[in-house]
């Protein structure tokens, strides 16, 4: 029998070193990798969290496995976290066969998959803090991809996120310590303060949000998801493990109030600089900062259905996102520009490119008849009956990423000479407008029917019991 | 036939540094990275960095496992070397680190008295006792935290990646110096010298891509 930690975390990886080597077969790339992400949420929603029981025919085995020391196991909390992010993962491999530039995308997303597994897996904190970092330098290079020239959004990415591992290292020492000698409460203190710290920068709140302008403007558009949705649904896993592992921390009311703080610094900033995004990054990456600020306003709320929230804002980002991407990427091959300007009128020949592109934007703002508007009407209902003043400004945040997204659609649709003739060699092909059409599809069933997402948040969050 | 020397008996020939010393000549390789743009220079300063480290780690951790930190420390170096190399080749030029139009703001002057200063204010500010990091000696602090800061600064003043990863792998350094004098298991330590050669691949990958044309990248096959 085989541990199903080691198949979860080893599977991708083995996977991933099959599709490197037919990286440049997208279609079998992404196939075989997608095929493999499905796998993986099948297995660990099916996988039994007791020791002793199996499946698969008794060849993956449940319970806890030992290496070197350390426990792998994969427990209730961890299986929905993981479904959600392979399934993401699934849909953006499959997406990125007509969106994305082949090279190390397929293989690199999978074992990105993997060591997000053994990060989930992983039941030492230090372990888990060490493998985020691992992480995080293959969600660098995924940002970056194949592109030349500019490397700011990647390497301050990479940045902002190493700077965390100090702080979190360090955490983890003194709640080793703590615990091996109870007597020292007083290390208790500044690991709060730490963890809080350490998880604030892994949620690019501000002033760690320096990295997603430049990465939203200059990466691939399908690689954006994995550093702007992937990571965070990451993150946030690893910081309900650590309120679940750690009854002091979850008790504290130091992390409440750090999250609200940042929260609202960060959904502020948002606002204000999502109203005048005149480049279509930019406007994804504003709007992002608002939905961050309400992530973290949520996270200081302190309360299960704060957490559920969290998750399904997350959650309806990842849908937003991949909508937003697939529209995005058609008009940036038009227009070989990031600037709303150079794409005037250019909605006109690709409609179907533009309604993705206003959709997806849309729901990122969280907009009404939009995937992301279930999500963000939860979280203003949960927030005005907490803290009125951030519903407030969270509204405002909707508002003004909205009217960012209508800037862009009146551009792209105003009257006139187009901006950007194609290029001779572009050739339109029926597969783009397949996966546009379902993407369209897929997105206003969500949002008509947001469910699915909801239910999955709740069931991501777990029964979070710890909160003071 | 006498025997191979142990390592302890190859780490003698450094006694002769003592350990206050080899703290300010630490500080000093993180210096030289900040004020001498030259990607040669640099990656010499690095690599003698992280021999000065490693000696200072023999008095948190075992000698192999020093050793381990400083063989690592030299792989890095290498691998920074062949990327240096690689864009060097195809700018023609040795200005591989830094970049023209940054350096013009940032010059020789500027880097040199802020990077005095900065090691001015370390050095003060570890010796009278105002910072002063948990569990660690005197002299380990103040190679800790010039480290650090001196990495830090090193972030701030560049943005290429090249340049800009030898500092973080500098912070990354002085925070090791004092992470292990903390925690000292073997599979820690060895995930966080792995996690260096990350960071050192991310930087080569990062600094490739910022310098290279998509020509280049044909010529070198690197997709």
């Amino acid at each position: 029998m085989i541990p199903a930690p080691l198949v979860l975390v080893g599977g991708p990886l083995v996977i991933a070193s099959v599709v490197y080597l037919v990286r440049r077969l997208s279609a079998i790339a992404a196939l075989l990798s997608a095929s493999t992400a499905l796998a993986v949420a099948w297995l660990a929603g099916s996988v039994p969290t007791s020791a002793g029981a199996s499946t698969l025919s008794g060849w993956v085995a449940g319970g806890p496995w030992v290496v070197l020391g350390r426990t792998l196991e994969v427990t209730s909390g961890v299986q929905a976290p993981l479904i959600a992010i392979s399934l993401v993962t699934a849909v953006l491999l499959l997406l990125a066969v007509r969106l994305q530039p082949g090279g190390i995308f397929f293989p690199g997303l999978l074992a990105w998959l993997g060591v997000a597994a053994a990060v989930l897996v992983t039941q030492t904190f230090t372990f888990r803090v060490l493998l985020v970092e691992v992480a995080v330098g293959l969600t660098t290079m995924l940002l970056q991809g194949t592109r030349f020239g500019s490397t700011r959004g990647a390497w301050r990415f990479f940045l902002f996120s190493t700077m965390a591992m100090p702080l979190l290292l360090v955490a983890s020492w003194q709640i080793d310590f703590q615990t091996a000698n109870p007597a020292q409460v007083e290390l208790l203190d500044p690991a709060v303060l730490l963890l809080t710290l350490g998880f604030t920068i892994y949620l690019s709140a501000a002033p760690f949000h320096l990295w997603m302008a430049p990465a939203a403007t200059e990466a691939e558009t399908v690689s954006q998801v994995v550093a702007l949705s992937l990571f965070p649904m990451l993150t946030l896993s690893v910081i309900v493990q650590a309120f679940e592992r750690y009854p002091w921390f979850a008790s504290s009311t130091t992390p409440y109030q750090w999250f609200t703080f940042v929260g609202i610094l960060t959904a502020a900033l948002g606002t204000v600089l999502a109203f005048h995004a005149r480049n279509f990054g930019r406007i994804s990456s504003y709007s992002l900062m608002v939905d961050t600020g309400a992530v973290l306003l949520l996270l200081g709320t302190a309360t299960q259905l704060g957490l559920i929230c969290a998750w399904a804002l997350l959650l309806s980002r990842a849908v937003s996102l991949v909508v937003w991407a697939a529209g995005l990427c058609v008009i940036r091959r038009r227009t070989q520009s990031d600037q709303v300007d150079t794409a005037t009128s250019v909605g006109w020949d690709l409609r179907l490119a533009t309604a993705v592109l206003v959709l997806g934007g849309l729901s990122l703002a969280g907009f009404p008849l939009t995937p992301g508007f279930a999500a963000r009407w939860m979280a203003l209902g949960l927030l005005a009956r907490a803290q009125p003043s951030t519903a407030l400004l969270l509204l405002l945040g909707t508002a003004s990423s909205a009217a960012g997204v209508l800037y862009a659609a009146r551009v792209l649709l105003a009257l006139g000479p187009h901006s950007a003739e194609p290029a001779p060699a572009e050739r339109w092909q029926w597969v783009n407008t397949v996966a546009l059409l379902l993407v369209i599809a897929g997105a206003v069933l969500l949002s008509l029917y947001p469910n699915p997402l909801l239910s999955a948040a709740a069931g991501t969050s777990g029964t979070a019991t710890y909160f003071p | 036939m006498p025997g191979l020397p142990t390592l302890p008996e190859l780490l003698q020939p450094l006694a002769f540094l003592g350990e206050q010393p080899a703290a300010v000549a630490t500080l000093l390789t993180a210096l030289i990275m900040i004020i001498i743009e030259d990607w040669r220079w640099s990656l010499f300063a690095l690599a003698a960095q992280y021999i000065l480290a490693g000696w200072l780690l023999t008095n948190a951790l075992e000698t192999q496992v020093a050793a381990l930190k400083v063989l690592v420390g030299m792989m890095i170096c290498l691998v920074l070397y062949i990327t240096a190399r690689q864009i060097d080749s195809s700018r023609g030029t040795a200005q591989a680190c830094g970049g023209k139009p940054r350096f013009a703001r940032m010059g020789l002057p500027f880097r040199l008295l802020i990077g005095l200063l900065t090691s001015i204010v370390v050095l003060y500010v570890t010796s009278n006792g105002t910072v002063r990091l948990p569990v660690v000696p005197e002299h380990v602090n103040l190679a800790a935290v010039g480290l650090m800061t001196m990495g830090l600064l090193a972030l701030g003043l560049n943005e290429e990646p090249l340049a800009a990863g030898m500092g973080l792998l500098t912070a990354i350094t002085g925070f090791e110096l004092f992470y292990h004098s903390l925690e000292q298991a073997v599979t820690v330590i060895g995930f966080v010298v792995a996690l260096d050669f990350l960071i050192a691949t991310v930087t080569a990958y990062l600094t490739v891509a910022h310098h290279w044309t998509p020509e280049d990248a044909e010529r070198g096959k690197l997709t």
